[in-house]
């Protein structure tokens, strides 16, 4: 398949995901539901479209991270949920509310942010230390454990059972309710973390060939460290301080891409991307039409198809990570 | 001075001197064979040449600039590295490999231009893997991708070559080729360092020798000069036998341990 043909397909499958996140609910409401003097507008503006923009910016985000970092780190089981960032992105938002600093979102979203910037740095810590991708995914895994545990004691901790619902509620990860002004803060920082993330495509591609080589070609290895950092830290952080923890839209994309996409990193994060936003807006879509009172949480639909995902993976990788 | 200089290199690693008081010139046109037993410090010099290993004492020299004020897309055009067993992480196709050599000679999101592009087909043809030129490299085998990332240092052109261990894991036949393509660049103007094991090949291939022990320079000099049984016996501890063969070529044979 050409590039082009991939883009255009992903393309058409990101626009079939914002539609339908546009008009899927337990009210349906078509498309033309957004026009003006339509009953239905306010549904349309107020709740679906951010929701559906959201899924939009934070899926791009998830796909692209899980590229650059597989690329980066040369691991093809990277993601911004299986290293640990997402968790403590989340631990750093959670960390805000309870400190009583929720007075604006801005705040809960810096907080998030600096969480996965933390994260971040720990595994650069570590990444300098070994090169082994097992290595590296148990050190995430560790981190996320880690992270996971002090926000449950953040959260036992909290001053009142309402605060302590809500953090709940937002941990397992959903686009629901989400309002303009949320909107509004995340997809400026989002968009930029994309930004610096494409900024390192060419670097990617060198270091395929190992550190000293692509230093050899002229990639300086220091600035690309700083905007994957940056790059996945803003973009994830700010992801996170939104919509709660979403996982494994990183590892699956970049792995159901790489046949199409070919496997050179720089071709990948484009694709991923677009990718990325799809999933995300077909699974919030679908997980309106599950039955039941509530509706199923977004990150909990995730991990369902992407758990048994990440086993199929590491089955058929484990000659190769060790 | 033209061509790649190093002054009193020092490199101290896990409490061990790697390199001491290193100094080497390696002008263009000349094929430089760096020798030693392993641990001499062959490869960290070969990194500090290529100005990826900071020293702690001396500098490398790029036509009499120091390599540091020389930005690193410059370094990378006119230094080429080939490192020593080089993976390649992703399955990238051959030509993909070998187009990676083009990266310092292209702007940020600059595509391939013409110079680029016939860069490769030159570089993939001198070292005989056009023909899988599609195929993924971990298709390949260890000799073939060998060739195929030499094929990648081609492609980029550069003045100065440093390779560590090129002809490792090649059969006969393409390590003359190899041979025969150091060759060619050094005559088509290029300084070429090539870090060695074998005795025998360095003997022919070389135009000088570098020959390292704990760090330091003990021998250097034409191959005929340093590559002389005496020497051998201190640095290896091994006898080598050197014997004349039909074309008057001098023939290394590296026999038992010494004393």
């Amino acid at each position: 398949m050409s590039r082009s043909a991939l883009l255009a397909a992903l393309g058409g499958l990101l626009l079939l995901g914002f539609a339908a996140s546009l008009t899927a609910g337990k009210v349906w409401v078509p498309l033309w539901g957004l026009a003006e003097g339509d009953p239905r507008a306010w549904i349309m503006a107020e709740l679906r479209l951010p929701r559906a923009l959201l899924g939009l910016g934070i899926g791009a985000m998830l796909g692209a991270s899980g590229a650059v970092l597989q690329g980066y780190l040369r691991n093809p089981l990277a993601d911004p949920g299986v290293l640990g960032i997402s968790a403590a992105a989340a631990l750093g938002a959670v960390l805000a509310i309870f400190l009583g600093l929720a007075v604006s979102p801005l705040i809960i979203t810096a907080f998030g942010m600096g969480g996965a910037v933390l994260a971040m740095l720990l595994l650069a810590l570590l990444v300098g230390a070994t090169a082994s991708p097992l290595t590296f995914i148990l050190a995430g895994v560790v981190l996320s454990s880690l992270a996971g545990a002090l926000t449950a004691l953040l959260i036992s901790l909290a001053p009142t059972p309402f605060a302590l619902g809500e953090i709940v509620t937002w941990l397992m990860g959903a686009l629901t309710d989400r309002s303009r002004a949320d909107a509004a803060l995340a997809l400026p920082l989002i968009a930029l973390g994309l930004g610096l993330l494409a900024l390192t495509g060419r670097a990617l591609d060198a270091l395929s060939l190992g550190e000293a080589t692509a230093q050899s070609l002229g990639v300086d290895l220091a600035r690309t460290r700083w905007l994957v950092i940056a790059g996945v830290g803003l973009g994830v952080g700010a992801g996170v301080a939104v919509t709660g923890v979403v996982g494994f839209v990183g590892l699956i994309v970049p792995h159901l891409l790489r046949p199409f996409a070919g496997a050179q990193p720089s071709r990948l994060i484009l694709p991923s991307a677009l990718g990325g936003a799809a999933l995300l807006l077909l699974a919030d879509a679908a997980v309106r039409l599950v039955p039941g009172a509530a509706e199923l949480k977004l990150g909990i639909a995730m991990a369902l198809i992407g758990a048994p995902f990440f086993l199929l993976l590491l089955w058929r990788l484990r000659g190769e990570v060790s | 001075m033209s061509g790649l200089a190093a002054t009193s290199l020092g490199l101290m690693r896990g409490g061990r001197r790697v390199l001491d008081g290193v100094s080497a010139s390696l002008v263009p046109g000349c094929v430089t064979a760096i020798l030693g037993p392993n641990g001499a410090g062959k490869s960290s010099l070969l990194l500090a040449l290529a100005g990826l290993l900071p020293t702690e004492s001396g500098a490398v020299l790029l036509d009499g600039r120091p390599l540091g004020a020389i930005s690193a897309r410059e370094r990378g055009r006119r230094i080429g590295y080939l490192a020593q067993a080089a993976e390649v992480y992703w399955d990238l196709t051959v030509e993909a490999v070998v187009t990676l050599g083009r990266l310092p000679h292209r702007g940020a999101f600059a595509g391939l231009s013409d110079a680029d592009r016939q860069a490769v087909a030159r570089a993939m043809a001198l070292t005989d893997v056009a023909r899988f030129a599609a195929r993924p490299v971990k298709q390949l085998s260890g000799g073939e991708r060998a060739r195929v990332l030499l094929a990648r240092l081609v492609a980029g052109e550069p003045e100065v070559v440093l390779a560590d261990e090129p002809l490792a894991n090649l059969d006969p036949a393409h390590q003359a080729d190899s041979v025969a393509l150091f060759r060619a660049l050094a005559d088509a103007g290029a300084a070429v360092v090539l870090v060695l094991h074998d005795l025998a090949v360095a003997a022919r291939v070389a135009d000088r020798v570098l020959l390292l022990a704990d760090g330091q320079v003990v021998a250097e000099g034409a191959p005929e000069a340093v590559l002389v049984p005496e020497i051998l016996a201190r640095v290896y501890g091994v006898a080598v036998q050197v014997l004349t063969g039909p074309d008057g070529e001098r023939l290394l044979v590296p026999g038992g341990r010494v004393g």
